[in-house]
């Protein structure tokens, strides 16, 4: 029995020990942090330039927080961005299911396959693809706007209010696939007598897909639901490679980031913001699994 | 006969809304792809092209056998010809031609050659005789060339021949070697040519140097996943012990929001790393990437062994096998498919990380990602967007075969939620 026990600890040590050390010690580490005065000149290293050492200041960062208007801004704006962008998928992800699982379409496989291509593509080629899309002079997307005759097409790199539109515009184009493969495996696991049934009742379209598809396709389209708006609200990299410095009051991990490492750096002051981004994850968590009920997984 | 064309006119309809649709969908991944067989400078800003205009690969080209501009410094072996002279144990060249090759493993890199004059070596060895005048002369060489600012035509801006050693030259049947007398010969002026192959430029190209580092990043994320993954996911598939199904829960939680957890906890690991003097290291980002891969590689591999028989294995232990022997022989071949998905997975995910190598490695250890990163602020001041297009497009491509390898597993593994996101 001893031994067994040793074979358990030496199997699952590496990986484990590893990941403490680089994922779970980083984040507590910050808690700390968020605690203290680190900023440039004494974090990470204490550089005698006329910096205050590293030292414990309570909750002054936390206070410092909710006096500061950029983070309320980036805090209300990252919610806005969930909300709208969770609505835009779903849309776009159930229209796109009921179109390419509909039996009118011919050579449905093919397009299927074709329109996983998004989600093969690397995080930063697609965001730069579209950052090309969006350019106001090379971009194909004012080029369509102007022919169409539209004198002042939008900057969509550099105004905020269209930039923003772009960037939902953005996060559509790179959830669908995952939106759609779930519906999809979902529309298909309705059983088809069951909708045979309300065809031979008289049932229409619509009233087949409100009171026999949806019931049955609901719980994975809340579970894919939760899933991507986790995602919305960790929004970072999109923005960050669109253009960071428009967007840093406009998402909460962006706005936590710049303040570390953009322009002066308050590492204290950053690390306050990301813990707060963290305890919101960790509700997201939470909610997560007591709605998916996902742990009966993890028991088997 | 009405209801089967009222189905055929429907069907015709849906059908083209799909292609469309799909077309408008697919058209930026399109278009990125046009813009790189356009020649820069003919990138129209006033209309859409939906096909080149010029279709070129010079883009591509450019990106991968463009010639980075840094210093060159290799060894190379060759030949020198000329007139030459013999007197107190120097050979005296009066004219001559140097010629050099360098080799990149058995492949040729580039050859140069430099007109050579009032040059000398010192002679090793005895029986060294006097020539009164000058004689046909030829020998072998070997050295280190040094050139900089290489530039994309192949003209060198300043170069050096460093460390020339003459061996096996003839002066009238007289065999001579030795080093060279100078501490170097100026290769500039007129009548220096250096000719770079195709491997040349390509290994001398910005491209080359950014991929090493993103072969190394990616690659060694793939050995330390193993590692990792591994043995752990065996063991929570095989062995029960206490702790087992939380361990297991809060990893598979952790994969739900572990992108934005990562970003969250990048100014504590950045402070870290730092501190504990690992900045600027190449194999601790690796280890950072397959350390933040354990939950999900792990949960991946766990119901990959989880549905191969126990049946295997107990008779595996009925012969008396160990649990590394059972791993080895037994449960390895059979879980091979999954084991490599976990491999993509860490390999994507090395190759394609950019914030946190940004942050933790100098230029010179940076991946091909960074660049790419980088190029995008350059691009509109200096470098163009076909060129941006091609190299982003070379950056994507194998990410884009490894996901169609595995895309299976990511459909059928969808239930472990947030795998894109």
């Amino acid at each position: 029995m001893r031994r067994r026990t040793l074979t358990v600890i030496a199997l699952i040590t590496p990986g484990m020990v590893a990941f403490l050390f680089f994922n779970l010690w980083p984040i507590i580490y910050s808690i700390y942090l968020s605690f203290t005065n680190a900023k440039l000149g004494n974090f990470p290293v204490y550089s005698h330039s006329g910096v205050a050492p590293l030292h414990f200041i309570g909750l002054a960062n936390y206070e410092w927080i909710l006096s500061d208007p950029g983070f309320r801004e980036a805090f209300l704006w990252t919610w806005l961005f969930v909300m709208t962008s969770v609505t835009l998928k779903v849309i776009v992800g159930i229209f796109l299911s009921l179109l390419y699982n509909s039996k009118y379409v011919k050579g449905k496989i093919i397009y299927r396959s074709l329109l996983i291509i998004p989600w093969a593509l690397p995080l930063l080629f697609s965001v730069t693809v579209w950052r090309f899309m969006f350019d106001p002079v090379f971009g194909p997307v004012n080029m369509i706007l102007t022919s169409l005759g539209v004198v002042h097409p939008p900057n969509w790199i550099n105004d905020p209010n269209w930039g923003f539109v772009a960037l939902n515009l953005i996060e559509v184009w790179l959830a669908y696939p995952f939106m759609m493969t779930v519906i999809i495996a979902a529309l298909q696991s309705v059983p088809s007598n069951l909708v045979e049934a309300s065809i031979i009742d008289g049932a229409s379209y619509w009233q087949r897909l409100r009171h026999v598809i949806l019931p049955i396709v609901g719980k994975p389209i809340a579970f894919a639901t939760i899933l991507t708006s986790a995602a919305s609200f960790q929004y970072f990299m999109v923005p960050y490679i669109y253009n960071a410095g428009l967007f840093q009051n406009r998402f909460i991990l962006l706005y936590g980031f710049l303040k570390a490492f953009g322009g002066i750096p308050y590492y204290g002051r950053a690390a306050a913001v990301m813990v707060i981004a963290t305890v919101i994850l960790a509700v997201y968590m939470y909610v997560n699994f007591r709605l998916t009920h996902l742990q009966e997984g993890a028991k088997g | 006969m009405r209801v089967q064309r009222r189905f055929l006119l429907k069907s015709i309809a849906m059908t083209t809304l799909a292609i469309v649709v799909m077309g408008v969908i697919l058209f930026p991944v399109y278009y990125i792809f046009i813009v790189s067989l356009e020649p820069g400078s003919t990138l129209a800003t006033t209309h859409i092209q939906l096909t080149p205009k010029h279709p070129s690969f010079n883009s591509y080209e450019q990106v991968l056998f463009g010639l980075s501009g840094s210093t060159i410094n290799k060894n190379f072996t060759g030949t020198v010809e000329g007139t030459a002279m013999l007197k107190d144990g120097m050979l005296y060249i009066e004219h001559g031609v140097l010629r050099g090759v360098v080799k990149y493993g058995p492949f040729i890199g580039f050859t140069f050659s430099v007109p050579v004059s009032g040059i000398s070596f010192k002679l090793s060895g005895g029986g060294v005789r006097q020539t009164a005048t000058p004689q046909i002369f030829s020998g072998k060489v070997h050295g280190l060339v040094v050139l900089t600012s290489v530039s994309s035509n192949g003209t060198v801006g300043f170069g050096l021949i460093r460390n020339l050693m003459l061996t096996g030259g003839k002066v009238k049947s007289v065999t001579v070697s030795g080093p060279l007398a100078q501490r170097f010969i100026l290769l500039r002026g007129t009548g220096t040519v250096v000719h770079f192959t195709t491997l040349g430029k390509f290994v001398n190209s910005t491209f080359f140097h950014y991929l090493v580092n993103s072969l190394i990043l990616a690659g060694l994320a793939v050995l330390l996943t193993w590692l990792f993954a591994v043995p752990a996911a065996y063991a929570f598939s095989r062995m029960k012990f206490s702790g087992r199904g939380y361990v297991l829960y809060f990893y598979l939680m952790f994969t739900q929001v572990a992108g934005g957890l990562g970003i969250a906890g990048l100014i504590a690991l950045y402070g870290i790393v730092v501190k504990i003097g690992l900045y600027n290291k190449l194999p601790v980002l690796s280890l950072i990437y397959a350390a933040g891969g354990v939950p999900f590689n792990t949960w991946l591999l766990k119901g990959y062994i989880d549905s191969i028989s126990p049946d295997f294995d107990e008779a595996a232990i009925i012969d008396g096998a160990s649990y590394l022997q059972i791993i080895r022989y037994v449960l390895l071949p059979l879980a091979l498919p999954g084991i490599a998905t976990v491999s993509i997975f860490a390999f994507i995910g090395g190759w394609t990380e950019f914030i946190l190598a940004n942050l933790l490695l100098e230029q010179s250890n940076q991946p091909l990602a960074v660049w790419i990163w980088s190029l995008l602020s350059g691009v509109n001041r200096g470098i163009q967007w076909s060129y941006f297009a091609a190299a982003a497009l070379l950056f994507a491509l194998p990410v884009f075969i490894l996901f169609m390898l595995a895309q299976n597993y990511i459909r059928s593994g969808l239930t472990l939620g947030g795998l894109k996101e």
